[in-house]
């Protein structure tokens, strides 16, 4: 069923839209939390999230990407799910791997007197991922949005694995650049 | 909380255009894509070479003999007005008219293919040269000039004067 055709049954209010859109993104939207989460029971139930939120918010809404517009919902949830745990409950996940890589050229920036508005920097990333090349924003994206692994981007992409991380480590040391610029980070470090 | 986290946070809202693009995969081609341009490159420089060096390397013809090339503006307007009389270049040189017979390698009368690129490359290195009503090839020079220069070209020829 076409994504029109799915935000027309939110529309009516048919229960048939949740189905639809489980039988559609219901994988996709697992594999998103998946990847945060590495917890089958967890990620199941940040779908199951993910349909109700959705619900709620169509409509009002209509989403011109549908399928992302679900990505970021069921991104949210697993992120607060992950918080939620401890972090010895964690372990395995992309989502401590990818944090440590950011932390790695992020450190400065960890100014207890500072803090950001994450909305604020989701803004400068935008601008930021602007800048980049296709093939680098979208290893990026892979990476730190949806949290993929290096090897299951390289077979998206097909691409070494170590190309993958050659390019990572790259776009890592563009964005601290960038942050140093905008004030997130402090020129010394 | 850490700018790491608040990072990975933040990509919640980025532009939902990065992650459709990001969903793309790519075959082969995106990855050979550096030496498929590469090769496409090096194929337009060949191709290129092909179509205009020769006529660079013509057009050079001083490299030859130096005087018809310094003569190639007076040559090109005096084409249209050549008087067959007039015996005297612009520098002094003796000019005259001759029939230009060419060889192939083998000693055979030259055809047309040989003959038109013996005209294009004279042409080129500013001599008068012209076919003529009997589509003869006629050439006007300084015969010793003409000589050194025909010399260089890998057939044989035979000058005969008007």
């Amino acid at each position: 069923m076409e994504d029109r055709e799915i935000l027309d049954l939110y529309f009516a209010r048919d229960e048939d839209a949740i189905r639809e859109t489980d039988r559609k993104y219901g994988h996709y939207c697992f594999s998103v939390a998946w990847n945060i989460l590495f917890d089958r029971e967890d990620s199941q139930e940040c779908v199951n999230d993910t349909w109700n939120q959705t619900w709620q918010l169509i409509p009002p809404q209509r989403p011109n990407r549908f399928q992302y517009f679900l990505a970021k919902i069921t991104r949210g949830f697993a992120l607060n799910c992950l918080r939620t745990k401890t972090r010895e409950k964690r372990g395995g996940g992309e989502y401590d791997a990818a944090l440590s890589e950011l932390e790695a050229v992020l450190a400065s920036g960890d100014d207890p007197a500072k803090t950001f508005a994450a909305k604020e920097l989701a803004e400068t990333i935008n601008r930021f991922l602007k800048k980049l090349k296709d093939r680098d924003r979208n290893v990026f994206v892979r990476r730190y949005f949806y949290l993929e692994s290096a090897a299951k981007i390289a077979k998206r992409y097909d691409l070494s694995e170590s190309n993958v991380n050659v390019i990572l480590n790259r776009v890592r040391t563009q964005l601290k650049e960038y942050l140093q610029k905008e004030g997130y980070l402090n020129e010394t470090e | 909380m850490k700018l790491s986290e608040t990072l990975l946070e933040s990509l919640n809202d980025i532009d939902t255009v990065y992650l459709e693009k990001s969903e793309k995969e790519y075959g082969w081609l995106y990855r050979y894509r550096r030496q498929v341009t590469a090769v496409l490159s090096l194929s337009a420089v060949l191709v290129l070479s092909l179509l205009i060096l020769p006529k660079q390397q013509n057009m050079s013809g001083g490299s030859y003999s130096t005087a018809p090339a310094e003569n190639v503006q007076e040559s090109m307007k005096q084409e249209d007005s050549y008087d067959v009389t007039e015996t005297e270049g612009a520098a002094g040189t003796e000019m005259r008219s001759y029939m230009l017979v060419l060889q192939d390698e083998n000693g055979n009368v030259a055809d047309e293919a040989i003959r038109r690129e013996v005209y294009e490359t004279l042409k080129a290195a500013g001599y008068d040269i012209y076919y003529d009503e009997c589509g003869e090839l006629i050439v006007r020079g300084d015969p010793e000039e003409l000589k050194t220069y025909l010399e260089q070209l890998k057939y044989s020829y035979e000058l005969i004067e008007q």
